[in-house]
C-alpha cells in the first residue's frame, strides 16, 4: 500500500504495541490532520472524532481517526508480529538500517549490523559495537520486538547479541554457552536462554 | 494499593519460582552424578564378587554404596566446584580427584565393601582415579562435540543470511 508521505508529520509521534487475541491486525492511526488518501475510503461515524477505514490488500486492516484533544499516536494491533508487521513499524519510527545512539553527549548514527550486542544497565540500555559504547533511548523488550528477525537474540535478562557478529561459540558446563563476539568479548549465555540459541540456529540451519 | 500488593506478591513467587527450578536443576545434577559413580563403584565390586566365586551381592553393600555416591556427589558439586566438570586437568582438578578417591576408599574400607580384603581396598584406589579421569573426558568430549556442533549451525545461519543477501 503506498502512504503519502506527507502524512508522517515531521512532529514526533508516540508509537505504542498492542497485542491483541482475538480479531484481525491493524493499524491505527490517530492525529490532528485528517488524511485524504488516494484510495476509496469509507468514512466512519460522523462527530468530534472522524476516521476513515482503508482496506488493506493483504487484510490489514488500517484505520484513521481524527481528534480534537490528546496526544497523537499510532497504534499497532498484532496477534503475532510478522515481518511485514516489523517493517510498519520501523517505517512508522523513522527506523532504517541505522540506530541512532549517544556517546560524550554526541549523537551518533550505527548500522544495525554493526552492534554487536546491547546490555541493560540500570534501566539504560547501551549498545557495543567493535570499539565503541553508544547508549540509547531503546529498551531491550523494544529491540528485542523490531529487531528479533535480524538476528538478535535475548540472551539473558539484561543482554541482547547479534547472533551474526558472534565469531564462536563454546560449550560450558551446566549447558551453558559461552559466546566470543568479534571484538574478542566473551558473553556467557545461560542455560535457560541457551536452549533458545540451540533452536534458533536450528531452525535457521 | 490492592494492585501493588499483588505484583509485589507475584513477583515473590516467580522470584521463589526462579530459585526452586534452578535448585531443582542442580538436583538432578547430582542424582545423574550419583548413579554415575554408584555404576563404576558396583562394577568392581560385582568383579570382586565374581573372581570369589560368588554371583551374589549384598544388597545393604549395594545401599551403602548408593548412599555413599549421592553424599560424594553433594560434596563435588557444592564444596569441590563440580571438578570432574571442569574444563581442564589441573593441579586443582588432580588434587580433588585425589581427595575424593581416598575417601571412597576409606569408606571402602570401613564398610568392608571387598569383604576386609585389603588387597582387593587397596586396587579400589588407582581404580577411583582412572574413573574420576575417564569422567573428566567424557565430559570434556561431549562439550568438544556439542561446541563443534554448535559452530557448524553458527555458520549455516550466517550463511543463509549472506545467500538471501546475494
Amino acid at each position: 500500500m503506498q502512504i503519502r508521505p506527507d502524512f508522517f508529520a515531521q512532529e514526533p509521534m508516540q508509537l505504542t504495541g498492542k497485542k491483541v487475541h482475538g480479531g484481525g491486525a491493524g493499524v491505527a492511526f490517530w492525529g490532528r490532520k485528517l488524511y485524504k488518501g488516494d484510495r476509496k475510503a469509507e468514512q466512519d461515524s460522523p462527530g468530534r472524532n472522524r476516521g476513515f477505514v482503508l482496506t488493506w490488500r493483504d487484510s490489514l486492516r488500517v484505520t484513521l481517526q481524527q481528534i480534537d484533544r490528546g496526544n497523537e499516536e499510532v497504534i499497532v494491533r498484532y496477534r503475532q508480529m510478522t515481518d511485514h508487521l516489523a517493517g510498519i513499524v520501523r517505517y512508522l519510527e523513522g527506523k532504517s538500517e541505522k540506530l541512532s545512539g549517544m556517546k560524550d553527549g554526541q549523537q551518533f548514527f550505527i548500522n544495525v549490523q554493526d552492534i554487536l550486542y546491547l546490555e541493560s544497565v540500570d534501566g539504560v540500555t547501551y549498545f557495543y559495537t567493535e570499539s565503541e559504547v553508544y547508549r540509547t533511548g531503546h529498551t531491550l523488550a523494544l529491540f528485542e520486538t523490531l529487531y528479533a528477525h535480524d538476528g538478535f537474540f535475548r540472551c539473558s535478562k539484561s543482554v541482547m547479541l547479534n547472533i551474526y557478529r558472534i565469531n564462536r561459540l563454546k560449550s560450558m558446563n551446566g549447558n551453558r554457552i559461552d559466546a566470543t563476539m568479534d571484538n574478542g568479548e566473551h558473553i556467557v549465555i545461560s542455560r535457560r536462554y541457551a536452549g533458545a540459541l540451540r533452536n534458533i540456529l536450528r531452525e535457521e540451519a | 494499593m490492592k494492585g501493588r500488593a499483588e505484583k509485589k506478591r507475584r513477583k515473590i513467587t516467580l522470584l521463589q519460582s526462579e530459585k526452586f527450578k534452578r535448585f531443582l536443576s542442580m538436583e538432578i545434577g547430582i542424582e545423574i552424578k550419583a548413579c554415575l559413580y554408584f555404576s563404576i563403584i558396583l562394577f568392581y565390586y560385582f568383579l570382586h564378587r565374581v573372581v570369589q566365586g560368588s554371583y551374589v551381592a549384598g544388597i545393604p553393600v549395594m545401599i551403602e554404596m548408593v548412599l555413599t555416591s549421592y553424599a560424594m556427589s553433594y560434596l563435588q558439586v557444592y564444596l569441590l566446584q563440580n571438578f570432574d566438570e571442569a574444563e581442564r586437568f589441573g593441579a586443582g582438578v588432580a588434587g580433588r580427584s585425589v581427595f575424593c578417591t581416598a575417601l571412597y576408599t576409606v569408606i571402602a574400607y570401613l564398610f568392608r565393601w571387598f569383604d576386609g580384603n585389603l588387597t582387593v581396598t587397596f586396587c579400589f584406589f588407582p581404580y577411583m582415579l582412572i574413573t574420576y579421569l575417564c569422567v573428566f573426558l567424557i565430559y570434556k568430549l561431549k562439550r568438544d562435540i556439542d561446541t563443534a556442533q554448535l559452530n557448524r549451525e553458527l555458520e549455516r545461519f550466517k550463511s543463509r543470511r549472506d545467500k538471501e543477501e546475494r
